[in-house]
């Protein structure tokens, strides 16, 4: 045990619960800067909040389209292997159509066969679809037009009866049509044919179909016009379900991909100011993350890393520890004569001896951190591509001093810091699996260690590889 | 205002009254440490300052089972060491092995206690800041001239050295100002 003198004794004694108020200004002080850094924590779990609800908004978004995709292209490739009729009965309007006529069918059942009906109805239908007229179609079928041509030019048992004579109705149907005054209908229907068939005679005779299509079907004159229309008419749906709605590839493109990337990390910074500087150990920096690819290419990647460093803080000082103080003289020389000496001047002459002082301040960082990027991959033939990531990394940090501290360690520190990162890789894919190697750097826009009055820009640099897997 | 353990257990969970109570039953008590190891009063709130930022933010870091007040001793110690290097001229250097051993004799009024107690503090601020520290780790802190070594990375001789030169300082002035006081 150390003997203590009057000195030492005099201090304890006097200091022993010394104390002193401090003024109010500390307080307030702590409390605002407190406060400060409360905010700023919310305002960082705000900005965490608003890029997790994207993310998680992009990724349901994006499953709903795929989803609705899946659909369509389901209910597209059930359309294009039904015939055209029952897709016709999946509209009421259509069904409503087809119930007309087969009502009108069965007047003329007498005449029109089942195969004849059968093919009216198709026939009808597949011209509503190609024209688009429906209101036409309808009126086309309605008794008044029936009785209107019958009073103009036939009667209605007549038509139901005599071939003949409704075939001369049928060829005298324009001058029916106008004289009755329905132009529209006729000449809607016929220009409709006749657009398709550049054929006068076959919109003559789907223009006399007003009441006695029928039994044109059951003769052979309209084969060549509507009947032939079907496959077109088929094939036009078909081709439209296809080409508004692809069905799904067998090999649909991977959506997802996960990455494993690590390489050293290299901390860039001022290696002098003026007598502070501040050096981190380079650090291996491995991290684990998640691609989500959602709209032209571009996607979202965010994941998990560590990287542990060792991180010193130096400052620098400089004592005098003496000064030599010599006498030295120099020679004056004669303007005149510039070889010749006239004389010496004695000067003082000071060297200094300066003592080195390093102080320095090693701490601990472990931090884990957390990616956000948006990803592009460029992909330049089936192999080879470049990767490219922009974004922002989250991060915590554990800082803990070195077990020498005194008078203990300092209890452990956690820190959060945000860094502004962009990475960019060449790859090499393979099947599923793709590699990378690039370059990953970054700006810290809060480093997690501050120092006193050595703020300087500090940046990282990663040369990194990567192993990706695409699914 | 006592600290009980309700009180301390608030604290630890990071409650910002159970703070400020820690505030007000320690501040004054650390400020006084503050002050003797800072050049002046100022400094003495920055350090102080820093301090309760550092333990509130490291508030869970607090054991229960320690001594809540040698607990935050202790960061206000490391906290005024951190500043003391960062912004003074911290000079610490052996430049005479051979130091003066002597004892000296210090004789004072016990009736001006108070006013010695301020003339101290006034001594310990104006000691250049390594022959400050060591003095104030040395006999306030009860710390080993091996101790001290270690902590702030300088040798044993170093820190003796520093000790003895505070000492026959202060005794200096001590001596001056009893003939002050004599000649008065």
């Amino acid at each position: 045990m150390r003997e203590t003198d009057d000195i030492e004794r005099l201090f304890q004694e006097s200091f022993e619960g010394f104390e002193a108020t401090p003024p109010a200004s500390v307080k307030t002080a702590i409390d605002h800067e407190i406060g400060t850094k409360n905010r700023k924590m919310w305002w960082l779990l705000a900005i965490l909040f608003l890029l997790t609800t994207t993310i998680a908004l992009g990724l349901f978004l994006s499953d709903n389209n795929t989803a609705r995709n899946k659909k369509s292209s389901e209910l597209a490739q059930a359309e294009s292997s039904t015939p055209s009729h029952s897709e016709n009965e999946q509209d009421p309007q259509n069904g409503k159509f087809k119930g007309s006529s087969s009502s009108e069918n069965a007047e003329h059942s007498a005449q029109a066969g089942q195969k004849g009906k059968q093919t009216f109805i198709t026939k009808r239908n597949i011209v509503q679809k190609q024209s688009n007229q429906y209101t036409v179609s309808v009126e086309h079928k309605s008794p008044k037009t029936t009785k209107q041509l019958a009073g103009n030019k036939t009667k209605t048992g007549r038509i139901g009866g005599d071939n003949k004579s409704e075939k001369k109705s049928s060829s005298g149907a324009n001058s029916v049509g106008n004289s009755s005054g329905t132009p529209p209908i006729s000449t809607t229907f016929v220009n409709n044919n006749s657009g398709n068939n550049g054929n006068n005679t076959t919109s003559k005779n789907a223009g006399a179909t007003t009441t006695s299509d029928s039994t044109h079907t059951a003769d052979t004159a309209p084969k060549d016009s509507l009947i032939n229309k079907i496959p077109d008419s088929t094939e036009h749906t078909s081709v439209a379900s296809t080409s508004n709605n692809p069905p799904p590839k067998s090999d649909t493109p991977a959506k997802w991909m996960a990455s494993l990337y690590f390489g050293p990390q290299f901390d860039v910074q001022h290696s002098k100011y003026d007598y502070k500087s501040l050096k981190a150990a380079p650090s291996f920096r491995p991290s684990l993350e998640i691609n989500r690819s959602l709209i032209a290419g571009y996607g979202l990647t965010t994941g998990i890393g560590y990287i542990s460093q060792s991180e010193r803080y130096r400052v620098i000082t400089y004592t005098m520890d003496s000064v030599f103080v010599g006498i030295d003289s120099i020679a004056i020389y004669d303007q005149q004569n510039p070889d010749s000496i006239i004389g010496y001047q004695q000067v003082n002459v000071y060297e200094s001896d300066t003592i080195e002082h390093n102080h320095d301040l090693t701490s601990k960082v472990s931090t884990v951190f957390i990616p956000i990027y948006v990803t592009k991959h460029f992909e330049f033939n089936e192999n080879w591509g470049l990767l490219v990531n922009a974004g922002a990394v989250f991060r915590i940090s554990s800082i803990t001093s070195p077990k020498d501290s005194f008078p203990d360690p300092f209890p452990t520190q956690y820190k959060t810091g945000v860094m502004l990162s962009g990475r960019i890789q060449g790859t090499y894919t393979k099947g599923n699996w793709m590699f990378s190697a690039g370059i990953n750097g970054g700006y810290y826009l809060k480093p997690p260690l501050g120092y006193y009055e050595f703020n300087k820009p500090r940046y990282f640099i990663s040369p990194q590889l990567g192993i990706h897997y695409r699914f | 205002m006592d600290i009980t353990e309700d009180i301390e257990k608030q604290f630890k969970a990071g409650d910002k009254k159970a703070f400020d109570a820690v505030y007000n039953a320690y501040s004054r008590a650390m400020y006084g440490v503050c002050l003797r190891y800072t050049r002046c009063a100022d400094d003495a709130q920055d350090v102080l300052q820093e301090s309760f930022i550092r333990i509130y933010r490291n508030c869970d870091q607090y054991s229960l089972d320690r001594s809540l007040t040698a607990w935050i001793k202790t960061i206000v110690i490391n906290t005024a060491l951190t500043y003391i290097k960062k912004n003074y001229r911290f000079d610490l250097h052996e430049d005479d092995a051979v130091f003066d051993k002597q004892e000296h004799d210090v004789s004072f009024d016990q009736e001006e206690h108070e006013t010695l107690k301020r003339q101290l503090l006034s001594y310990l601020n104006k000691l250049p800041d390594g022959y400050r520290t060591v003095f104030n780790l040395f006999v306030l802190e009860n710390l080993t001239h091996k101790e001290i070594a270690e902590h702030l990375g300088i040798s044993e001789n170093t820190s003796k050295t520093q000790y003895f030169k505070a000492k026959r300082m202060i005794q200096q002035w001590l001596t001056e100002a009893s003939h002050k006081i004599e000649t008065a």
